[in-house]
């Protein structure tokens, strides 16, 4: 009764937080639901298999499932016949998917699943895909392509595969995407078999063949149907959901906290300006407890009213975050937007708990408000820092500087996670300490003003002085959204000065020819350059745990010896290999080798952690394309083979940095219109509260020959001044993690990195805040001023 | 008024040299010096006294809001000097009324449910017609659905008697319960106490410096620097002029 009443009663104190759980649910709901869109979806090349049998599962060196270990031709044949002999199944096909791509001229067609569209005939079975004209392919010179390609049947066409740029004749064309070569080439391309595709008789029961299917297998795999046929994706399209996951997973978690941080502030005020009534319920017999449970009832229902319409809020916004996303192609393609419950009721969920957690500090200081509080009818009595938030603060200050300390020596993959969740504790203690900075610092700022004795700057510095627990919570928000936006930009300048010199420096004076077009360079592309690293990466399957790891082939002299291994430091501790030792690995065309343990060296990403003879690769693994080739100066690096480009070591190593800096600076961009979006509701909250509370002191104001607009400018002054105050915490608390980042930067490229910050993103942060908060300021106050005019009721 | 054997020995309420110290070392304050005194159940007690004279301090420490520096305070048999938090809760729902100045209402309820409060804070509920009852009796029970807001000042104060009405307490403080009413109003409030006090036998303290509010009391008790400076039973007979005898009292204290 009297938390919903209170709520009723007071909304326009706890507008602010529900506003702030509102932005904050809508945020979440936004992302689950992308989240959610963007699942796997059965890939329309397999709609038309019963089912999917795939080989077992490898586990990774931290024994997490990871690739699948596929069967050799001769493994592959039993149980092809035991799943043919499967009553209601019309064919087992084996699925194989390698790469082919069409030239015209000399450019490769455009398609970003280019690796994996070459597949046998029988292929075609499992969309199923008919053809639309000629015949199937027969020999190893006939391809059938999809219609939309525009080659008719009977003409020649240049397909590059791994092995180069070769002459096919089209013999027919299909209605479907891909290039069907036939089965006897496919088995050739890619000899192991990693998936069995089963095409069931004309009315059959899938139910039925799934689990004859599983019988047949005996254990010695996996049987897919339905929905979990979306397990097997194009690895691009995995890329990218990655990549999407990441940058909304991080916008999520920032706007978490920035919610909880908003709310709690908000709330503490509200709490604050509340004592002489918490007084009078503790006078007449309210425990504390109950006191506690009022606040946080009180949040648990904002919250949930918050959460109500943040989920509306939050659908509305997906197709507009889907569209930023695709604008930076982290999207699977043909993503539609699709809204389950799951995201909405996780997100009110999250909404509530974060509302309540931020009532947390309120309601424990609330539940010490003594009864005779009631009694007092001046404002809040206790303002400054009070014993224990001095040590609070203190505290977080202290582990704010520790994790700043880590964000140096941490290793690259943690530093910028380091980096915000340091600055995170920096911004938490810089909000506590506000309170006895506010103070000093208003003072500071209007000192000039102070002779010339306008009436506004007296008014600010008094306010500033005598009520700065409220300066503190309106400067708090501020604190929070400078601080991103200056850690953010920050980070991803200093990234893009750092990362680009350390790689440069890496592969200085070399020339490194890339793919251009092609998902990886041919044995054409190789064999036009003869020297330099030329790396053929490819999965296989170490030991007999068949731990999966990549292997590299090489063309070193210095490491490719037939019969042996040559291991980074950590891959061998990790397998437990020594030097000498031989191991069995496994490749991918299913065949095993043991191998010897040439040599153990230190860990060396330009080398890699577990090298072999190059054409050990080769001879295992037939479809596999070469990473970037690294011609050393003093040899020439030729593009004559179409589908590469020749880049020189910085330019390489900035086109390297600036795919990812791409999404970075996205992401950048989003995060800080979120945080200055939450900092003005928060401004605006907190300045409606205070000319509420002030009404009497205006009417004071006024009846002393005030005007309105006199009135007006100091309320814009004092925003001003926090919102000035507020920013220079923001980029004070952010220097120490973007410092620390600095030096890790500089020891992990061994280059100098100094701290760079993004002056432009910074002023547009600060200008945007400050310009919004007093917009808001003056408003809310012109509104109560307008309002007081009024004769009141009581 | 019944009578048991208890409130034949005991007062509802007994302070016994109590002392209040304000401040420390040079900025040493003696609010309260040592004062003993009993207020007798069933009674109406008026504190009036000078500025600063420390009235309202006796009053907090008397209703357990302020903790005494030294002595001993007993309020419905209970020495609340040795209560922790939670007992002292249990004390202010079961043997304690309030009603200040003004603020007495929380202002998003309604005037019943203001007055249901308590109960629901004790884990109970007021049937709504002990409610009804308990505005009726101090002339709200059409106002039972309006939010303070929409109550004139007196009828806040009504409304705070109503719901020290529900809960009976032992012991009603009053601090300035008309200081913000205007004389009308606060005759009407000060005789909804007076009915408290003869109808329900509502023992009753109420800090005051107003003669005429004072005048409806029992007794006078009147604090100087922190003691007892007097202590005047009031006559019962309506044409004695009560206030001009207080009045008079409180200008000596004050020369």
């Amino acid at each position: 009764m009297l938390i919903i009443a209170n709520v009723r009663e007071r909304w326009s104190g706890f507008l602010g937080a529900f506003l702030a759980v509102l932005v904050g649910v809508a945020l979440i709901t936004t992302t689950l639901v992308i989240h959610d869109s963007s699942r796997p979806a059965t890939q329309p090349r397999y709609a038309g298999a019963a089912a999917l049998v795939l080989p077992g599962q490898a586990l990774d060196r931290d024994g997490s499932p990871e690739d699948r270990i596929p069967w050799s031709p001769a493994e592959a044949a039993p149980i092809r016949a035991a799943l043919e002999a499967v009553p209601e199944v019309a064919a087992v096909v084996v699925d194989r998917s390698f790469y082919a791509q069409a030239f015209r001229g000399d450019r490769p067609v455009t398609d970003e699943g280019a690796a994996e569209a070459g597949h046998g005939w029988d292929s075609a079975r499992t969309a199923p895909y008919r053809l639309v004209s000629g015949r199937a392919p027969s020999g190893d010179r006939e391809v059938v392509v999809d219609r939309a390609l525009g080659v008719a049947a009977g003409s020649g066409l240049t397909v590059n595969i791994t092995r180069g740029r070769t002459e096919f004749t089209v013999v027919g064309t299909v209605d479907g995407p891909g290039y069907y070569f036939s089965e006897a080439f496919a088995a050739r391309q890619q000899p192991g078999v990693g998936v069995c595709a089963l095409i069931a008789d004309k009315g059959a029961s899938g139910a039925a063949i799934v689990s004859g299917a599983q019988r047949a297998l005996g254990g010695k795999g996996t049987v897919l149907s339905g929905d979990a046929r979306s397990a097997l994706q194009p690895q691009y399209i995995d890329h990218k959901r990655d990549l999407g996951v990441q940058l909304i997973g991080a916008m999520a978690v920032l706007g978490l906290f920035t919610t909880v941080f908003v709310v709690a502030s908000m709330l503490a005020l509200s709490t604050g300006m509340r004592r002489r009534e918490i007084g009078l319920l503790r006078t007449i017999g309210a425990a504390p407890g109950q006191i506690r449970r009022m606040i946080l009832g009180e949040a648990a229902v904002v919250g949930l009213l918050g959460s109500a319409v943040g989920c509306l809020a939050g659908v509305a916004a997906a197709p507009l975050l889907r569209d930023i996303l695709k604008g930076l192609d982290v999207t699977p393609p043909g993503m539609e937007v699709t809204v389950a419950a799951w995201p909405l009721l996780t997100a009110s969920a999250v909404g509530v708990g974060v509302s309540v957690t931020g009532a947390w500090a309120a309601g424990r200081k609330a539940a010490k408000v003594a009864p005779i509080e009631a009694l007092l009818d001046s404002r809040p009595a206790n303002n400054g820092m009070g014993r224990g938030r001095w040590i609070a603060a203190l505290s977080v200050l202290g582990l704010g500087a520790v994790l700043a300390l880590a964000t140096a020596t941490t290793g690259a993959d943690s530093r910028i996670t380091m980096a915000l969740f340091a600055t995170m504790t920096l911004i938490v203690a810089a909000a506590l300490l506000a309170p006895a900075l506010a103070g000093p610092a208003g003072r500071l700022l209007t000192a000039p003003f102070r002779k010339r004795g306008s009436a506004a700057a007296v008014l600010i510095r008094g306010e500033l002085t005598a009520n700065s627990r409220r300066a503190a919570s309106l400067a708090a928000p501020v604190i929070a959204a400078v601080g991103f936006a200056v850690l953010l930009s920050g980070v991803v300048e200093t990234m893009r000065v750092a990362y680009p010199a350390g790689e440069a420096l890496k592969v200085a004076g070399q020339t490194i020819v890339t793919p251009d077009g092609t998902p990886g360079n041919t044995d054409e592309v190789v064999a036009a350059n003869p020297v330099g690293k030329a790396a053929l990466p490819t999965r296989a399957f170490v030991g007999e745990q068949r731990t999966v790891l990549d292997v590299l082939g090489t063309r070193d002299a210095r490491w490719s010896r037939p019969g042996e291994a040559v291991l980074g430091r950590r891959t061998a501790s990790g397998l437990g290999l020594k030097q000498g030792q031989s191991v069995p690995v496994r490749f991918a065309d299913g065949a095993s080798v043991r191998l010897k343990v040439g040599r153990v060296l230190p860990d060396d990403p330009a080398r890699g952690d577990f090298v072999v003879a190059r054409d050990l690769v080769r001879a295992h693994d037939p479809a596999a394309l070469t990473d970037d080739i690294f011609v050393p100066a003093g040899s020439r690096a030729s593009v004559a083979v179409p589908g590469t480009a020749r880049h020189d070591a910085l330019r390489y190593a900035l086109d390297d940095y600036n795919t990812d800096a791409r999404l970075t600076d996205g992401l950048a961009a989003m995060l800080i219109v979120i945080a200055v979006g939450y900092s003005v509701i928060a401004v605006a909250n907190s300045m409606a509260m205070a000319a509420h509370g002030r009404r009497r002191d205006y009417a004071v104001m006024k009846s002393a020959g005030g005007t309105v607009r006199q009135l007006l400018a100091v309320a814009a002054g004092e925003t001003a001044l926090l919102v000035v105050v507020g920013a220079g915490l923001g980029v004070l608390v952010t220097l120490p993690p973007l410092a620390g980042m600095a030096s890790g930067l500089s020891q992990a490229t061994s280059s100098a990195v100094s701290l760079h910050l993004n002056g432009a993103a910074i002023t547009t942060a600060i200008t945007g805040t400050l310009a919004a908060a007093v917009l808001a300021g003056v408003m809310v106050t012109g509104k109560t001023l307008r309002k007081s005019a009024q004769p009141s009721r009581r | 008024m019944t009578t048991t054997t208890r409130t034949l020995v005991q007062d509802a309420v007994e302070l016994h040299g109590v002392r209040k110290v304000h401040g420390t070392g040079d900025h040493a304050v003696t609010a309260l010096d040592s004062i003993s005194v009993g207020f007798p159940r069933g009674t109406f007690t008026a504190i009036m006294g000078p500025s600063g004279s420390g009235k309202s301090t006796l009053l907090q420490c008397a209703a357990g809001l302020d903790h005494p520096t030294d002595g001993r305070i007993v309020l419905a048999g209970v020495d609340i000097g040795r209560q922790n938090e939670k007992q002292r809760t249990e004390l202010r729902r079961k043997h304690i009324g309030f009603v200040f100045q003004a603020f007495n209402l929380v202002e998003s309820l309604t005037a019943a449910q203001n007055v249901e409060l308590p109960s629901r804070f004790a884990g109970r509920r007021a049937g709504p017609g002990q409610v009804a009852e308990a505005l009726a009796s101090v002339g709200l029970a059409d106002r039972a659905n309006h939010r303070p807001s929409r109550l004139s000042g007196g009828q806040q104060q009504r409304v705070a008697l109503a719901r020290a009405l529900v809960t009976r307490p032992d012991v009603l403080f009053a601090d300035e319960p008309t200081g913000a009413l205007d004389t009308g109003t606060s005759r009407q409030v000060l005789r909804m106490m007076r009915m408290l006090v003869d109808q329900e036998g509502q023992t009753t303290l109420m800090v005051t410096h107003d003669p005429v509010a004072a005048s409806a009391a029992d007794v006078v008790v009147f604090i100087k620097d922190g003691r007892i400076a007097g202590r005047i039973p009031l006559d019962k007979d309506p044409q004695s002029d009560n206030a001009a005898v207080i009045a008079a009292h409180m200008a000596r204290l004050e020369a």
